[in-house]
């Protein structure tokens, strides 16, 4: 199976996967080596998902703490950003960005 | 299990494939997997497959699989070369077809191969291969094996090989064997290949490509497939092998590869593109807008486009890159609507994008000579780089600059290309599309505007000139056409002509967000009467919506060209008043207010006739946004001249609010139990609120959206600790001079007052008043600026405990936690250590008597004597301190179990948010509560970990957090919380260790660790005890903890002090207890 990025597993979502895989592989249903294979197919979907099906835009502003790339990883640090959504707006104290280069999901 | 007949198995077969019945499919299902997983389905496969049911060969073929893949070691050692034997026969038996039964042999032949290959089929590629060929032409089992179907075969079995190779799970050094065994096949597979695509067989063509695809994707070395790459684009020129080369191309194009062979990749396709054959192709997909054609052969050219952009880019002025450009752009514009006609167009759009990158790198050898000098270092350090990465290419400044002249002509053309496939049919055909197809369409036209925002990067002001003046041509278009008439159901031409004017409306909005604000040449011009000024404000359409949505996203602009922000609002103000205009004129009000509020201050009183005329007329369900816009050029008015505006703003919604708190009052002094219910049911039996009390949620809006309006957008700076006093004391002494000159300043803040207080006493159980209640008053918690209408601290803080005590709603908590931290700090007396000193335990004034704490918001320095607080901060204190005791006995009133803690998780989620800002912010107000609240609520929290709702279990874990980092520095506060850890710590320390041992799931295991670090590390040797107790008791946190992992444990966490290996083995703990230990699951986050 091809490479996907892994960092969507600490969203809400992928948490809740992996929780809910937990609870599977305590009470016997599955083992852990389907309980990868099903997150390794997370992986490709939520990369999928969110390339093709996304159609919502944002804008924010912010004060740029610091930024740094590594390995093709950019990384910013936001300070007091607010988020401006086509109805609404979401401001926070700290937001960071984790930036991996585009490709096309499942190019290893 | 009995060991069925064969009959029996195989009408059970029979019925599974052919019952309706899904209850009795799933039996049958589960009964057939079982019987796979007996001894005797080895016997079983065999016979299914002589069967005569197709069904019962298939299923005869996947019991093979299954038993090779689960039960390899029940194979006796030396039956495992008469098992290859009888695959490779039965293999043979199917050559001819069915071809699915055909490919579940090959797959479990595949699966041999992964268990056997190498130590029981050595050199498997080659030994299949002559096996098979040997038997071309001989009779096996009665089947004669042609050569066609030979080839068939081999090719199933070899393109499911690298398949299978990248899923398996095995371990890596069998791997690697496995791995070195394909490659020394790899030779004789390509040798295969070779030999059917110079061979005449058309069936088996197709399938050889598909073969050489797999082992593409599978990594194989570029200099083994090679010999035959010139064979895959002879393919691509043969209407019978395309689509399958075009496959093969794809992945090679796509491979890691590609960029080290890309000359000969690139030199090997173009003559391919250009060629009479693609370009009739081409043509013919077009022409008859046929997508059959289209697809794969656009797919084709944009993988290509894709991954050779920089090759393209460095070529451009090629003859043959012209002709592969001109198909793009074919396709860019691909006939018909897209989603509705076809979906083709939008392989394109990434292409364009990529070549401009590779354009504007090539052209930033134009600053070699010049433009230099006005590039600071850093970026000359990019320039320099990016000039050396195109110096490879070796193109001359003039090559450069006749790229450069050539690229503009091809986006100028795609610009126009793209403006066209942003063309919405006419209304009545959009109507007749489905939502999906509508939302599909809706999502290309964003996809086209950023595109179109990379043709800004080479185009740059030409891009709006050529908007611009198709802009002015398509104003005159409809300038004649309207003279038939401005009704669009009876003039067609009209709405055709105004469908075209959107599209150039919805680019130039595109640009916006790559449109310098300082642009000075072009966007005037488009402003100015002779564009703007010929908008059309006579019909209702969707060109006056696009054009609405553009003045918005201008914003920005207009700030620096407020000359033409007047014609821009005339523009917007009256299309508040029609309803299918109004939400696009709202948002764009919204956004030039919002941006331009400081050129808009002159202009306020005019503002406000004009807002006097329509208030009338705008629909309740925009007027929050107006309101909140206007709202918005208030606030950047002196305190005193704001309150004629606000006044003028408000008093219609102070009326209306006061008239339904007056009839509501009537109403719950009347007693009638019916008239004093705030819901009803609705006609489609839904419950609603209730006329009067709908109609003060409505108001109550409009007032929050003005105190969001009136918010300042330096708000959100940070200061310090003396500027936040000094601005707290600043905004005290305001107000107190402003409400002592009288007028209407007082009016306005006794109307706020009147109407906050009014709503929570005449609705204190109503969810959805209170909750609109709660954020303004959250919206009024400011210490940065003052109006008139935000209420003072005293004011809100009473607000917010007399509403909680009524009723205990979650957003009275959220209220208070805000409250805490906004205002604690300035009305209090500042900072702990000013408040008591720094390190003494005597003479401190506080309501905690005589005790200390560390500041946790600004650490105090050393000796710092405590200042005498005022009265005033002591009651504030007093105030805070009170609040936190209601809320405790409040909330802990109505949560006497652990299911009334499951059932409101938002009141605990809130009350544990509202108690960690007490301890970070208050914590002199949290320890003066009576402790024996104190010790109740840290018991709370404890049985809080036991919960199963995340919302809930991650606010408790974070107040534990919160609670066991206080870092406290006064012997005798010290002494309390000692104390108190001393009673509750082995309890916490239960909880925490179960909580790590499985019953917290495991996502919040880093916030139990988060938990026990800093305890670990202020009470080791208590922690030592406790832990050493605890996992003593048999089974405990988990039965799947070993006594030698709880040892390792506690060894681990109490001997490092590095938060990584804290977490690392507290981790490795978690993963042993919940049995996931050494698994790749147990390590996947």
């Amino acid at each position: 199976m091809s490479q996907y990025y892994e960092h969507y597993r600490k969203s809400s979502i992928g948490l809740a996967l992996i929780d809910s895989l937990d609870e599977l592989i305590q009470s016997g249903h599955i083992n852990p080596q389907l309980a990868m294979r099903v997150l390794a197919q997370f992986d490709m979907s939520i990369a999928e998902a969110l390339s093709s099906r996304v159609r919502n835009r944002a804008n924010f502003r912010a004060h740029l703490d610091n930024y740094r790339s590594l390995d093709d990883v950019w990384t910013f640090v936001l300070s007091n950003p607010t988020f401006r959504f086509e109805h609404d707006s979401v401001t926070a104290d700290k937001v960071k960005i984790v930036a991996c280069k585009a490709r096309v999901p499942g190019e290893a | 299990m009995a060991v069925p007949t064969l009959a029996q198995v195989e009408e059970l077969i029979q019925q599974f494939y052919s019952s309706q019945d899904a209850a009795y499919q799933k039996s049958a299902q589960e009964y057939l997997h079982n019987l796979q997983k007996e001894g005797f389905a080895w016997e079983l496969a065999p016979h299914l497959l002589s069967s005569q049911s197709e069904n019962s060969q298939f299923f005869g073929a996947h019991t093979y699989q299954v038993k090779i893949s689960r039960d390899w070691k029940t194979i006796p050692e030396e039956r495992l070369e008469w098992m290859r034997e009888e695959l490779i026969r039965w293999i043979v038996r199917f050559s001819s077809g069915p071809a699915f039964i055909r490919t579940k042999l090959c797959l479990a032949l595949s699966a041999y191969a992964m268990k056997a290959v190498p130590t029981h089929w050595p050199n498997f590629i080659p030994g299949i291969y002559q096996d098979l060929r040997s038997r071309v032409n001989q009779t096996v089992d009665g089947v004669f094996l042609t050569q066609q179907a030979m080839e068939m075969a081999l090719l199933e079995f070899l393109t499911i090989v690298p398949e299978e190779l990248g899923r398996v799970e095995i371990e890596p050094m069998r791997k690697a064997r496995l791995s070195s065994e394909v490659m020394n096949g790899l030779p004789c597979i390509i040798s295969f290949i070779q030999e059917i695509l110079v061979g005449s067989s058309a069936v088996s063509k197709p399938k050889a490509l598909v073969c050489l695809r797999s082992w593409v994707q599978y990594g194989s070395p570029f200099d083994v497939i090679q010999p035959i790459l010139g064979l895959a684009l002879n393919s691509l020129l043969d209407d019978n092998t395309f689509d399958a080369a075009a496959e093969v191309w794809s992945e090679i194009m796509s491979s890691k590869a590609a960029s080290r062979h890309q000359d000969t990749i690139c030199e090997g396709l173009m003559p391919c593109f250009a060629s009479e054959w693609a370009r009739a192709k081409h043509l013919e997909s077009i022409q008859a807008e046929s997508e059959d054609i289209s697809r794969s052969l656009c797919q084709l050219l944009s993988t290509f486009g894709d991954n050779f952009s920089d090759w393209i880019a460095a070529k451009f002025l090629r003859p043959d890159i012209q002709v592969y450009l001109e198909m793009m752009m074919g396709f860019a514009g691909f006939p018909g609507y897209y989603a509705e006609d076809e979906t083709t167009s939008d392989l394109t759009l990434n292409f364009w994008y990529m070549l401009q990158e590779s354009l504007s790198e090539l052209s930033a050898e134009d600053l070699e000579d010049g433009g230099r000098e006005s590039v600071d270092e850093d970026r000359q350090i990019i320039l320099s780089t990016i000039s050396s990465a195109s110096s490879i290419t070796g193109l001359d400044k003039p090559s450069l600059q006749a790229i450069k002249a050539a690229s503009i002509h091809v986006y100028i053309r795609l610009t126009e290309v793209l403006r066209r496939k942003l063309e919405y049919p006419t209304q009545r055909e959009w109507l007749s599309w489905t939502r999906d197809i509508r939302q599909e369409f809706s999502g290309h036209r964003q996809e086209i505007a950023d595109t179109l925002i990379n043709s800004y990067h080479v185009l740059h002001e030409q891009i709006l000139s050529l908007l611009i003046d198709t802009c002015s041509q398509q104003l005159d278009g409809i300038q004649k056409t309207s003279l038939s008439g401005t009704n669009l159901a009876e003039n067609a031409q009209l709405e055709l002509e105004l469908v075209r004017l959107e599209s150039t409306l919805y680019c130039l909005k595109a640009l916006s967000e790559v449109v310098p604000h300082t642009e000075s040449v072009q966007m005037p011009r488009f402003f100015s009467d002779q564009i703007f000024g010929r908008l059309p404000t006579n019909v209702v359409c969707r060109t006056r919506e696009t054009a609405l949505a553009l003045i918005g996203s201008y914003a920005d602009w207009f700030k620096v060209h407020p000359q033409f922000l007047l014609p821009a609002l005339n523009f917007v103000i009256p299309a508040l008043e029609v309803p299918q205009l109004a939400p696009y004129a709202a948002k764009a009000l919204k956004n030039i207010c919002d941006t331009c509020r400081e050129s808009l201050v002159e202009a306020i009183d005019a503002f406000m006739t004009v807002f006097a005329n329509v208030e009338k007329a705008i629909d309740p369900s925009i007027k929050g946004s107006v309101v909140y816009s206007i709202a918005t050029v208030i606030q950047t008015l002196p305190v005193e001249r704001s309150i004629r505006p606000l006044v003028g703003l408000l008093g219609d919604i102070f009326t209306r609010s006061n008239e339904c708190m007056e009839t509501r009052k009537q109403r719950v002094e009347g007693g009638n139990s019916e008239a004093v219910r705030t819901q009803v049911t609705a006609a489609n039996g839904e419950t609603e609120l209730e006329p009067v009390s709908a109609l003060m949620l409505v108001q109550l809006e409009f007032l929050l959206s003005c105190c969001k309006g009136l918010q300042s957008p330096a708000e959100d700076e940070i200061r310090t600790g003396d500027e936040r006093t000094q601005l707290y004391q600043r905004i005290s002494e305001d107000r107190t001079r402003l409400l002592a000159a009288g007028g209407m300043a007082v009016e306005l803040a006794r109307s706020m007052e009147q109407v906050i207080q009014g709503a929570v006493m005449l609705w204190p159980h109503e969810l959805e008043i209170i909750e609109k209640v709660c954020q303004i008053v959250k919206t009024m918690m400011t210490a940065s600026q003052f109006s008139p209408l935000y209420l003072p601290f005293p004011v809100l803080i009473r607000v917010i405990e007399s509403g909680f005590r009524q009723h205990a709603y979650p957003c009275w908590l959220d209220a208070a936690a805000k409250i805490v931290s906004v205002y604690y700090f300035e009305t209090t007396g500042g900072s702990l250590a000013s408040k008591l000193g720094s390190g003494l335990s005597q003479g401190a004034a506080s309501t905690y008597q005589g005790s200390c704490v560390v500041d946790q918001d600004s650490p105090s320095t050393s000796n710092e004597v405590a200042r005498h607080r005022s009265a005033a901060e002591l009651e504030n204190e007093a105030a805070f301190t009170h609040l936190l005791a209601a809320m405790v006995s409040r909330t802990m009133e109505g949560m006497q179990s652990m299911a009334d803690m499951e059932e409101h998780p938002d009141v605990i989620h809130s009350f544990f948010a509202v108690l960690s800002q007490f301890v970070r912010h208050a914590p002199l107000a949290f320890y003066s509560i009576p402790p024996e609240q104190t010790e109740n609520l840290m018991s709370f929290a404890i049985a809080g970990l036991a919960l199963q709702e995340r919302l809930a279990l991650k606010a408790t874990l974070l107040f534990l957090i919160e609670f066991v980092n206080q870092s406290f520095d006064f012997p005798e506060l010290k002494q309390r919380v000692d104390g108190l850890m001393a009673r509750i710590g082995p309890q916490m320390m239960r909880s925490i260790l179960i909580g790590i041992g499985g019953h917290v799931p495991r996502s919040m295991v880093p916030q139990l660790n988060d938990s026990l670090y800093p305890l670990v590390g202020k009470y080791p040797q208590e922690c030592r005890s406790w832990m050493q107790a605890l996992l003593a008791e048999p089974g405990f946190p988990s039965v799947h903890a070993d006594q030698a992992s709880k040892e390792k444990f506690i060894k681990g966490i109490l001997q490092t002090r590095s938060p990584k290996r804290f977490k690392d083995e507290v981790h490795q703990f978690s993963n042993k207890c919940r049995q996931l230990d050494g698994s790749v699951f147990g390590s996947a986050i």
